[in-house]
């Protein structure tokens, strides 16, 4: 067969669809152009994201190598896209939008981990029984370590900036996991909780060991486990239903885990008893002043003290509140929004803030947030979360010394302990590390310890990890 | 760089458009496409777009010998060179791994071979310019740069649809004029890309959740997502692969539709590339439906020259089996995608033998059937490691211990109800078929709705959600 040899192309068949005019096209391409020219715009592209608490994405730095691997026009991308202006009108805006996905009263953000079994209380209570020890070693005699002293403090005047630019909440890669997974019912979020039996058996040895080493200088050891909102907030059919463990019986089992010199303070009981009012944050995983307050009335009743009565305290209203879970549901508009009060301890109370550099400077126990950004609220206690918090009490000279031992759940706690102690050190032990807790009772001339920490974290193993190297 | 990208929106998509458009004289305009179509693949592949213009010059070299060779056996030689050099090259960039774990531990340095982005679009492309000059259907190109605007041109380059040559040619470097169809273009580009941004990638979120990732080759991550689905409920894992499967169908066609309008705001009409496929009766209706473009490049470049089906039973069905296998192949590197070209073939001869007339016959039944096999394909088709997928074929039909039902699953079906329906609906002619009910009113309402009001709408909502997509909750999680 004798081959053809085209020279021209085949021709366009013609087409009778889609005949419209071009003009029909404007609105589209008006659109276009003035997204393109506000995206070009560099001012308009936000740095950093308040609501988010991050840095955005920052333009890449050119190197050879980040060109050929293609890592460069990638950040380019991203850059573009996270700094885009006006992005959390588009973020709220597409959260509105996945709302019409489905019916939404209750929605998972993440995946539902597997939790333990929580075992019978007491009889799968390990009980002390003797095990067999291997012949003690000799072990070389340790040089005599000198008197503890507190560690020298640089005074620093107090930032003349406002609370928000430096204050902060501390992020913590348990608190991440922890909290990753968040349900929303309702107009209210919540931080799934499963139980970990080895966690809180770690945790009860920890806080049982330090409690036994401080008996021995008379120093009386409180453990306070703090529940979060789901255990308090939400009936106990509907966390059998999402699988969340039951908060309570977690608790219950920790605290009769521990031994016998560490005093014991349940509050879940009592945080219940009030879970009609509003103790807990709908969009933010940590709870309200006032449910600290039913924590600390739970504490003085266990420990024999008086609990300063609420109205004691000077009532702050911070205003508005999004926190973290707002976020974590991608700003789900079903949520309603929350509102921080604060109470104000009376007294002649002088605050000291050590950063973590070490510097120290005066403060004050609550900052007035009203202005700041609604993301922001929660750092209205104690500034935030920072390595240590003095707070001396001039009107109970007489009244003990204690250490608090905290995450940020304490930070509201704290200012209704300043009414019982004439000293109250505020330490957070995810960052506290100038010296261990044994010595810092030695050259503080503490008194008391209270552990007060959230149950969903303590049983996390960075917790306890941190706990112990607190604890030495 | 994607096309449901911000940065590719706002602003490679205007600026490419504007360069074009400010041009009347096709080469003109071809000198600032080609020039972004160069960026466009530059900007995900810095080093290996010198690959595509390496295989662009083989086919431009060897079908301009092909055109001056003065025997039969010369012009085949000459399309034999360019079709050896391309697939060796496809082969070497995308295959060497797989080929090399035949025969033990795949090297590092075969390891680290990055697959470059659309070389199996552009080879298909660039092995059909060289087949249709030698078949005398299309011209060959003086120009090199033409033969590399066809195989770089930035709509389909990456993604498809593969659009041959002879059949683009006349638009894009032909001497008759072509009209921009800008309305057009926009509402197919506007509707491609919410169908992206606003139903796939969800499903994919959805799918992700049910059904876990590819875990790979990584034994550990292989455990965990057998364990994962084994404590899943029976409809929750059903749930997971149908919002796999709407994933694959909704992403697929909508880079085709995006790629389809951006050609036609310039007037250049790219082949359609699927066509309904879940409504099928029938595999053999299902590829006719799906991925068209690549089944008629199967059927003109492979399955006919082999003998097609004018043959003896038995070479038809090495002919099919060949097809199916390259099909399965093309895919992707890995055994589970050759598996799941064979899963069809399997279906294919036996619709042949039998099943096809009883097909015909029951027609909720057959629909069911090809919705059946197309998800259990689709099982082989995401998880390239086999236990995972094995274990999630037995978990679909009872054999995990999550039973029927599960409260997460039944969460997430209830939170997402909606999406599904929407994405379901999207996969049949319904929303075609109510358009061109009222096109054929001839309300202006109708028309300015359908081409003015709609796109933007879409390009709003799409932009909220990708600037949303950039922020993720977990990571900054604050505590």
């Amino acid at each position: 067969m004798k081959r053809r040899e085209y020279k021209h192309y085949k021709k366009p068949e013609p087409r009778d669809e889609n005949h419209v005019s071009a003009g029909f096209a404007v609105p589209f391409f008006v659109a276009l152009a003035v997204l393109t020219v506000v995206a070009f715009i560099l001012p308009l592209r936000p740095t950093r994201s308040y609501e988010e608490k991050r840095e955005l994405a920052k333009f890449p730095e050119f190197s050879v190598q980040t060109l050929a691997d293609g890592a460069y026009f990638d950040g380019i991308c991203a850059w573009f896209s996270d700094t885009f202006p006006g992005r959390e009108t588009w973020i709220a805006a597409a959260s509105r939008f996945e709302q019409l996905h489905g019916i939404s009263d209750l929605t998972i953000y993440g995946d539902l981990p597997v939790a333990d079994e929580i075992p019978e209380i007491p009889s799968a209570v390990p009980t002390a029984t003797p095990v067999p020890t291997a012949p003690p070693v000799p072990t070389a005699t340790p040089e005599p370590t000198p008197e503890p002293t507190p560690v020298p403090v640089v005074e620093t005047a107090p930032p003349e900036t406002s609370v928000e630019e430096w204050g902060g909440i501390l992020v913590d890669e348990d608190a991440e996991v922890i909290f990753g997974t968040t349900l929303q019912i309702g107009d209210a979020a919540y931080g799934y909780f499963g139980f970990s039996q080895s966690g809180c058996d770690r945790y009860a040895a920890v806080i049982s060991d330090f409690a036994d080493a401080m008996a021995e200088k008379d120093i009386d050891v409180y453990s306070m486990l703090i529940p979060t909102s789901v255990g308090v907030m939400v009936s106990s059919e509907y966390m059998e239903k999402i699988k969340c463990s039951d908060q309570g019986a977690a608790i219950t089992y920790a605290l009769a885990c521990m031994r016998e010199n560490v005093h014991k303070v349940n509050i879940f009981n009592n945080l219940v008893a009030h879970n009609d009012e509003y103790i807990y944050f709908r969009t933010d995983h940590h709870w309200t002043a006032l449910g600290a307050y039913y924590a600390y009335e739970a504490f003085c009743t266990a420990a024999g003290k008086t609990a300063a009565p609420l109205d004691s305290f000077e009532e702050w209203d911070e205003g508005e509140f999004k926190g973290s879970f707002y976020y974590s549901c991608n700003q789900n508009s079903r949520l309603r929004l929350d509102n921080v009060y604060a109470y104000n301890p009376p007294g002649d109370l002088e605050v000291k803030i050590t950063a973590q550099e070490g510097n120290t400077f005066p403060w004050t126990v609550l900052t007035d947030m009203s202005a700041a950004k609604p993301s922001s609220k929660y750092m209205t206690f104690l500034a935030g979360d920072y390595p240590m918090v003095s707070i001396r009490n001039n009107d109970l000279p007489d009244a003990p010394v204690c250490v608090l031992v905290k995450d940020s759940f304490g930070n509201p706690l704290a200012p209704f302990f300043t009414q019982n102690y004439s000293q109250l050190y505020v330490l957070d032990y995810r960052s506290y590390n100038k010296m261990g807790l044994k010595a810092f009772v030695d050259a503080y001339d503490v008194d008391e310890v209270i552990f007060a920490q959230n149950l969903a974290l303590a049983e996390s193993d960075g917790t306890i990890k941190l706990t112990k190297s607190l604890c030495r | 760089m994607v096309f449901s990208s911000l940065i590719f929106l706002y602003a490679f998509f205007p600026l490419s458009l504007v360069g074009c458009l400010l041009f009347r004289k096709k080469s003109q305009r071809n000198v600032v496409l080609l020039i972004f179509s160069l960026a466009f693949y530059a900007w995900g592949e810095p080093v290996y777009v010198l690959l595509l213009m390496f295989m662009a010059l083989v086919a431009w070299f060897c079908a301009l010998r092909v055109l001056a060779a003065q025997t039969e056996r010369c012009r085949r030689i000459w399309v034999a060179v360019s079709c050896v050099i391309d697939i060796a090259l496809i082969g070497f960039f995308k295959y060497a791994g797989m080929i090399c774990s035949l025969f033990g531990p795949v090297p590092a340095a075969v390891r680290s071979i990055a697959l470059p982005i659309g070389i199996s679009f552009y080879t298909f492309q660039l092995l059909t310019y060289v087949v249709d000059v030698y078949r005398g259907e299309a011209p060959a190109q003086k120009r090199y740069c033409d033969v590399l605007l066809y195989a770089a041109l930035f709509h389909q380059c990456i993604a498809g649809p593969i659009v041959r040559y002879k059949d683009i040619g006349g638009e894009l470097f032909g001497e008759a004029p072509v009209r921009a169809e800008l309305a057009a273009g926009v509402s197919r580009f506007s509707a491609g890309l919410a169908k992206k941004v606003l139903l796939a990638n969800p499903c994919g979120a959805l799918a992700d959740t049910l059904i876990m990732t590819d875990p790979g080759m990584n034994a550990a991550a292989a455990e965990t997502a057998v364990a994962a689905l084994q404590s899943q409920p029976v409809l929750g894992l059903w749930l997971g692969v149908a919002a796999y499967a709407l994933q694959i169908y909704l992403d697929f066609s909508a880079y085709s539709d995006m790629a389809i309008g951006m050609g036609k705001m310039l007037g250049l009409h790219y082949p359609e590339n699927f066509n309904y496929p879940y409504i099928s009766r029938s595999v053999k209706e299902f590829w006719r439906r799906w991925h068209m473009t690549l089944g008629s490049f199967f059927a003109d470049y492979v399955y006919i020259p082999l003998g097609g089906n004018r043959c003896s039973v038995p070479r038809w069905m090495f002919n099919t089996f060949a097809v199916w296998a390259l099909t399965g192949l093309w895919h992707g590197a890995s055994w589970n995608f050759v598996l799941w070209g064979l899963w069809f073939f399997v279906f294919l001869l036996l619709e042949r033998a039998f099943l096809g007339k009883v097909l015909e016959k029951v027609p909720v039944l057959s629909n069911l059937y090809l919705l059946l096999v197309v998800l259990l394909g689709w099982v082989l088709f995401r998880y390239s490691n086999m236990s995972v997928a094995w274990t999630l074929c037995k978990c679909l039909f009872g054999a995990g211990s999550g039973g029927l039902f599960g409260f997460t699953a039944e969460t997430l079906a209830k939170n997402k109800m909606f999406l599904l329906i929407v994405c379901a609906l999207a996969c049949t002619p319904l929303a075609k078929n109510i358009g061109a009910w009222l096109d054929r009113t001839g309300s202006r309402l109708w028309t300015c709705v359908r081409f003015a009001v709609i796109p933007v709408v879409l390009l709003l909502v799409s932009t909220a959600a990708l600037v949303g997509a950039s922020y993720n909750p977990f990571i900054y999680f604050q505590f």
